[in-house]
């Protein structure tokens, strides 16, 4: 990927204690350290098409026959009773008697391939023709939490590395003055940080959070005001490890924290210089429906997260909204126009951005839900939809993916998978081998095995692949 | 057909393209030796070789199937053929002429033919028939396949028809594996110098093999500091290091051992190893990862039994049965017997309903006992038998029905919100003589409370009856939008003037609509007397005079502001809480658990399951009828009444909502009805108080004897399908011992788990300590002993050492005292002296102890030293965590528990999270709490910089060690900073450049900021952090 961000972080550190004579015989020698870096980049199983994932995650589960996977027969079938053929419907509660239930969105072909999409993403449908839309999605659990650590994790129970973690201990980054993998979250997820965790891979691969508002990063903000009192409080401190570290030159630990502290202080001006949007464009803003001066919202954590990419990081996740006030419209489903508003411009703007600045070659931006919603309800006249795990849709685009297909499909009332079906497992495979990672290699040994963000499963959707 | 390239692999199978496995390409060749003959196809390329591996290997299909294909043949398609298709098809039945019991059989079809081509699903009739292809017979006949199912069986076709062996049970070859074999009696070494032990001349020949010379001897300094964090987690004072570097004695060394092992911080940094392994927490991870407020006396437990050093078989023996072995010990040790098992206890709880999930809780247990006792991994035969270790999956579940013999305390979760089965502290002999007081008490206060109830349903039915003949006419009503909608919607509702009596009253109504029964929504209600001064604002009323009567009374005790049920008569919302779900300022009166009226009022927003205004009052209606709020005049004259409604919580469909007037003077019931309830509130609260001080209040997270039960194995791990029970007994490779009828079986386990002869056991504790003092373990593996864990690195140390902790009755202080009199404990972690050249080359990492191990502080050495030089440690010991009572409890997967609770004490009395880890012990590799953690892991990274940089707590830590020496005068003031936080004399260069540094700032600062500038340098050293 070409640098988008010229300064180094060595240069970076460089001039950030010029100036200050006193001290300056103490920095080189702190500088003079070289070790190496449990985080810089490496070289991928097979050439890469994707250098780095923007994850867009709309917690609480879409619904699929509302937006991407529009259904004409639930409109002709409206209120009629459906039978289902299918082992977890069998004695479940609730699903006695079932009505099928139209959609309140209008459904009308886009892009070259007349693709039906409803007109609850309008800006999207305009971009249809930049993604792979795939219908045949399909989950383990029809529980939030369960599901939502399936989709980041491959497991639906059990606490395992999510696949930020994966693709960062993968991969690496390429730049050490930002963390290889950021989430962007303004509330909590469901099943908690458990989403972005290495669990046990090493602590570096860990997803770092970062919260629109006053403390974005944990202890970011310095707390000594002058940062040139900060530089040289550092350099006495480097000095004083110096010191200590001339009898133990041989314990790399010493000089990997020494070179930390280095990394740490980077990170206090490179950090909020990406997150401070201001400095875009008018146009760029307006992109992604965003006014000055706002720091916050679906559009700012999407042109954050192309800052983030830009600059070297690998991994970013949107989490859109949280664990509650989110895509769960059990009440009324008018309830996802609300939500989709405020994703909709945000996600066709960070596509036409980056495709406009040419990264749409390196990039690959991800959108999914942890699951779908029913096409019926248990009553003929309920607005809302319930958890639907056994068929959902999300869409990639960018790096190394075909643009304007469909991948798979449900039944006419988009109940189950009719064709293609694909698991999160194999989900993730795709995006692990878009990232030139094949997902049975990229393993961990733990516990006496080598674990697999796949665990068992999961093949590659090669018919998306450019 | 064109001829194929074969290009051969290494292992002599044959490839074809990039990404065909070895097994595809044989069933293509196969199927194509079928129509065509094998040769023809086989490029003159191939070697006659590889054309031999390649008839060989046609000859044995099943030989080089991979693992994950072999998962998913066993998860995905085994599980189909049995299930759907062996009725018809399967052993003797042969439908068609047609089985699906073996590969061949498909190869060899039936009546039409074979049944799949390998590699060539869409020409498979299998897959045709489960397609329902016109021209083939539909399969299953009476319905279709899922299409995941269609969809999994083709690929398997496609894939090459994989199908593996059946397990074939071969007498394990792991038997000779060495951790399996009786411990040796190794030949002792001689001791050879005067400072060195037997560890010593244990270590010696692998040194010996290398010409390594040990390291020199550690200063004292150096060695104090070491065995301070060693044995306590905490640094020693600087006057403790002066005193034993000046100690002469020829035993200060073991003086100094055994008065750390006397302190009481010993157990509270060694017991925090032991819960470690447990993956002890204070949640239980299921979905909305509730509090277990009681299991902070296991913790306590685990530490004091360090401190005791109580033999470690008896500490084993009480985690796996101390409420059995209890019964046959005196009565005071009942307690503590039963709160070891805690151990079991605390595993974690799975999903939405925990009790659907309790095989994975189980497996949690089983998984966690093997490794942290035996370390042994026994939680792959929840599947299958384990293909490294000699452990079958009837293993697994003879060990699992001890389990399910055995009753696990409920922890609560969404469906279930309350926690159950917790057991009393109290022994079965004498429960009935010490609770005889208190349940004569309780049982006189319930036939109190039935009484006032039976009073009150009387006055309730009087009440509606008397209403029913009133009149009741609706003023105005509306239909409130839900806040999705329009956010800013706020319904008005008004009313210019309106003549009341005394004692009539006026109703607003909140009721659900078609769907889901509404949502919390903020009520305004606002009632002036025309012409008067006179006005009630209700939220003000309740605000301000906040009160948690229903009805509000006014000055002269009249009823003014009621909260009602009206959906069968008129009841009040008569159960009261304050502090709901943790909630301090909110309130709430409810009628079960809807409809309810609650008040946030504080001065802040309430951010609960919505976020909910200040000063403001909310109600929420049931399902099937309204919350409602009435007004009951204190005049008569005319009123003008205005009030507001807006939903208070997006998602739904909004709220009906209407007012009304209901004439006729309702005073006198409403304070009757009032004073009943307030009497049955005061004597539920007695009633409350009663059970609270009830000694059967205090409990144990623990378990108890439940019916015994053999369990069924679970084919695949699936608990919907069960197959064969397997009676209850010890693993087949130490002799299967049967456990008795009568009991769970826990009791036989804990004493096979701790039986001398158990090879397993004893290594794998002393391995523990021996990791603890020497940085790693001489097994590598702490966790897994089996057929895939790491060799010892020095097997007969390891043995002896294993039997000299059995000689001393499983005394871990004396292992302790062993490990640390060897001269290898005390050596320096310095590359210096005379051996430290060779050392280095021959041996960096020091495998054979030639030297030391350095070491970072722990998390938990952290913050506790941080604390400690800041002055402020609170060295008493942790209790329980002030969690909210479990009767406020509304904990969901949307919005779970997550509260912090910060203190002073040890770290190892920090609340602990299973699923929102804590942000420091995160940060500093703190133990995972989901899973036995055998070794801390290690890492350094810039977010831990950024913590030493600029964290509040950090930063008053160095504000504090400055203070403590604001009395010292500046000359020494530095030096005496460096004595505390990095506990020796500093050298006259530090001094200078710390000097130097602190003029510095203070030239552009203050003073006391130069001084506290420095405390935080010294906080943030190297030298702080790690250990010698």
């Amino acid at each position: 990927m070409k640098n988008y961000c010229d300064c180094t972080r060595r240069q970076f550190a460089r001039s950030a204690v010029m100036g200050s004579a006193l001290w300056s015989g103490l920095i080189q020698q702190i500088l003079a350290d070289n070790t190496r870096d449990p985080l810089a980049a490496h070289a991928s199983h097979f050439p890469p098409r994707a250098k780095s994932v923007i994850f867009l995650f709309m917690s609480g589960g879409v619904s699929h026959v509302d937006s991407f996977d529009p259904k004409p027969k639930l409109f002709s079938d409206h209120g009629k009773e459906v039978k289902l053929d299918h082992p977890e419907a069998r004695d479940r509660a609730g699903y006695e008697r079932l009505f099928l239930k139209r959609s309140d969105w209008q459904e009308k072909p886009h892009g070259e391939n007349g693709t039906l999409i409803t007109n609850m993403f309008p800006s999207i449908a305009g971009i249809v023709d930049d993604l792979a839309l795939i219908r045949s999605m399909h989950t383990d659990h029809s529980n939030h939490y369960n599901a939502t650590l399936g989709m980041h994790t491959g497991s639906f129970a059990f606490t395992r590395p999510s696949i930020g973690s994966w693709v960062s201990y993968g991969l690496g980054t390429e730049n050490n003055n930002l963390p290889s993998f950021v989430v962007l979250a303004p509330s909590m997820p469901y099943a908690g940080t458990q989403v972005w965790g290495s669990d046990f891979l090493p602590a570096e691969h860990q997803g770092t959070r970062v919260v629109p508002g006053a403390e974005p990063i944990p202890n970011l903000m310095p707390r000594i005001a002058s940062r040139d009192r900060q530089s040289r409080e550092l350099k006495v401190l480097g000095a004083l490890n110096q010191q200590h570290r001339s009898r133990r030159a041989d314990d790399p630990q010493l000089s990997a924290r020494i070179r930390a502290f280095e990394t740490a202080f980077g990170m206090q001006m490179a950090m909020p210089e990406v997150l401070e949007v201001d400095r875009e464009s008018d146009h760029t803003l307006k992109l992604y429906g965003l006014d000055r001066g706002q720091r916050d919202g679906f559009g700012w954590q999407c042109l954050v997260a192309r800052r983030l990419v830009e600059r070297g990081v690998r991994f970013v996740e949107l989490i859109h909204t949280g664990s509650s006030n989110n895509w769960d419209s059990h009440g009324d489903m008018a309830d996802h126009g609300r939500l989709a508003r405020q994703v909709d411009q945000p996600i066709a703007g960070l596509i036409v951005d980056l495709k406009q600045r040419g990264m749409l070659d390196d990039v690959l931006v991800v959108w999914t839900s942890e699951f779908g919603r029913t096409p019926f309800n248990n009553k003929p006249d309920n607005k809302g939809r319930e958890h639907h795990n056994w068929a959902f849709s999300s869409f990639l685009a960018g790096a190394g993916v075909k643009r304007g297909v469909v991948h798979g499909e449900t039944d006419d009332h988009g109940i189950q998978v009719a064709k293609d079906p694909v698991h999160v497992n194999d989900f993730h495979a795709t995006i692990l081998h878009l990232l030139g990672l094949d997902h049975t290699r990229l393993t961990y040994r733990h516990a006496g095995r080598d674990y697999r963000l796949t665990d068992v499963a999961g093949h590659v959707v090669t018919n998306i692949l450019s | 057909m064109k001829a194929m390239i074969l290009p051969v692999t290494e292992n002599g199978l044959v490839r074809v393209g990039n990404g065909g496995s070895a097994g595809r390409v044989r069933h293509m060749l196969m199927l194509q030796t079928r129509r065509f003959g094998l040769m023809m196809h086989v490029d003159a390329r191939l070697t006659l070789w590889a054309a031999l591996t390649l008839m060989s290997s046609l000859l044995m299909p099943a030989e080089a199937i991979s693992a994950d294909d072999e998962v998913m043949f066993e998860k995905e398609i085994r599980p189909l053929f049995v299930q759907t298709c062996f009725k018809c098809h399967g052993g003797d039945s042969t439908s068609a002429g047609l089985r699906i019991d073996s590969l061949a059989a498909l190869l060899a079809g039936g009546d039409s033919g074979p049944a799949i081509i390998p590699g060539d699903s869409a020409g498979s009739l299998l897959i045709q028939a489960v397609r329902r292809h016109e021209d083939v017979s539909a399969m299953p006949p009476d319905r279709p396949l899922p299409a995941s199912q269609i969809e999994h069986l083709a690929r398997w076709v496609d894939e090459g028809a994989l199908w593996p062996r059946a397990p074939v049970d071969e007498p394990f070859s792991h038997q000779r594996h060495w951790a399996f074999q009786p411990l040796t009696l190794p030949a002792l070494p001689t001791v050879q110098t005067a400072d060195e032990n037997r560890v010593d001349s244990f270590l010696r020949p692998a040194m010996a093999k290398l010409s390594l010379t040990p390291s020199i001897r550690a200063d004292r300094r150096q060695r104090i500091r070491r065995a301070y964090y060693d044995l306590t987690g905490l640094p020693p004072s600087f006057e403790e290091v002066v005193s034993f570097a000046e100690d002469a004695r020829p035993d200060a060394w073991p003086r100094c051992i055994d008065s750390l092992l006397a302190s009481p911080a010993y157990g509270e940094r060694w017991g925090r190893h032991w819960l470690d392994l447990a993956r002890y927490a204070d949640t239980a991870g299921e979905n909305t990862d509730r509090p277990l407020p009681q299991a902070w006396k296991y913790r306590n437990w685990v530490i004091r039994a360090f401190n005791e050093d109580m033999p470690y078989s008896r500490f084993v023996q009480d985690q796996i049965a101390g409420d059995i072995i209890a019964r046959n010990d005196p009565d005071e040790n009942y307690a503590n017997h039963v709160i070891a098992t805690g151990y079991l206890a605390i595993a974690r709880r799975f999903d939405h309903d925990i009790e659907k999930h309790m095989h994975l809780t189980f497996e949690d247990v089983l998984d966690t006992t093997g490794k942290s006792i035996m370390g042994l991994t026994i939680g792959c035969a929840r599947c299958h038998s384990h293909k490294y270790d000699p452990i079958s999956t009837s293993d697994y579940y003879a060990l699992y029905g001890i389990l399910a013999s055995t009753r696990f305390p409920f922890s609560g979760c969404e469906p279930k919100p309350r926690p159950r089965d917790l057991v009393v502290l109290i022994p079965p002999n004498q429960i009935d003589t010490v609770l005889k007081p208190y349940r004569n008490r309780l049982a006189n206060l319930d036939s109190r409370i039935q009484e006032l109830q039976r009073f009150e349903s009387e006055a309730i039915a009087r009440l509606s009856e008397k209403i029913a003949s009133f009149s009741d006419a609706t003023l105005v009503s509306g239909i409130a939008p839900d806040a999705t909608v329009d956010r800013n919607h706020v319904e008005r509702v008004s009313c210019e003037s309106l003549h009341v009596s005394v004692g009539d009253l006026i109703l607003l109504s909140v009721g659900p609509r078609e769907n889901h029964g509404a949502d919390s929504t903020a009520v305004e209600f606002t009632i002036k007397a025309i012409g008067e001064e006179k006005k009630w604002n209700l939220s003000g009323d309740v605000v301000n005079h906040f009160s948690d009567s229903n009805p509000t009374r006014d000055e002269s005790n009249r009823p003014i502001w009621c909260y009602l049920d009206e959906r069968q008569g008129w009841k009040l919302l008569a159960d009261h809480m304050d502090g709901l779900d943790g909630h301090k300022g909110l309130s709430v009166w409810k009628s079960g658990e809807l409809p309810s009226v609650f008040v946030n009022a504080t001065d802040q927003p309430i951010k609960a399951w919505t976020e909910l205004s200040p000063r403001k009052l909310f109600v929420h209606p049931a399902p099937d009828g309204p919350a409602t709020i009435a007004w009951c005049s204190p005049i008569e004259g005319n009123v003008k009444i205005t009030g507001s409604i807006r939903d208070a919580h997006p998602g739904g469909d909004g709220v009906d909502w209407s007012m009304r007037h209901v004439a006729g003077d309702l005073t006198a019931d409403l304070i009757t009805m009032s004073d009943s309830r307030q009497s049955l509130t005061d004597l539920r609260q007695q009633r409350d108080q009663c059970e609270r001080e009830s000694p059967e209040n205090d409990v144990a997270f623990a378990v108890a004897e439940s019916t015994p039960v053999d369990a069924p194995i679970q084919e695949r791990g699936d608990p919907e399908k069960p197959g064969a029970p397997v009676p209850r007994r010890w693993l087949e490779m130490f002799g299967g011992g049967k456990v008795s009828a009568e009991g769970s079986g826990r009791l036989e386990l804990a004493k096979w788990l701790t039986d001398e002869a158990n090879p397993l056991t004893y290594r794998v504790i002393v391995n523990r300590i021996w990791l603890q003092h020497f940085g790693a373990g001489l097994v590598a593996t702490p966790n897994d002993f089996g057929t895939r864990g790491a060799a010892p690195t020095h097997p007969e140390m390891l043995d002896w050492l294993a039997r000299e902790f059995i000689t001393h009755e499983g005394s871990i202080k004396q292992m302790h005292r062993l490990l640390m009199e060897s001269s290898a404990y005390q050596r320096s972690s310095l590359v210096e002296g005379d051996s430290a050249e060779r050392g280095a080359s021959v041996d960096p990492r020091a495998t054979t102890y030639w030297r030391f191990h350095r070491r970072r502080l722990s998390a938990e050495e952290i913050r506790d030293s941080m604390l400690l030089a800041a002055g402020e440690l609170d060295r008493a010991m942790g209790g329980a965590h002030p969690f909210p009572s479990p009767e406020t409890w509304s904990y969901t997967q949307h919005s779970p528990f997550a509260a912090d609770y910060e203190h002073r004490l040890r770290t190892v009395y920090l609340m602990v999270k299973r699923n929102q880890r804590d942000r420091f012990l995160a940060l500093f590799d703190g133990a995972d709490p989901n899973a036995s953690t055998p070794v801390r892991s290690n890492t350094t990274v810039p977010t831990q910089s950024l913590y030493f940089m600029n964290d509040e707590h950090l930063h008053h830590a160095a504000t504090e060690l400055a203070r403590r020496t604001e009395r010292i005068i500046d000359s020494e003031r530095t030096a005496e900073m460096f004595r505390i936080a990095i506990q020796r004399q500093p050298e006259p260069t530090e001094i200078q450049l710390l000097d130097l540094f602190q003029l510095a700032v203070v030239r552009e600062t203050s003073i006391e900021e130069g001084w506290v500038a420095v405390a935080r340098l010294l906080l943030t050293t190297n030298e702080f952090l790690y250990v010698d």
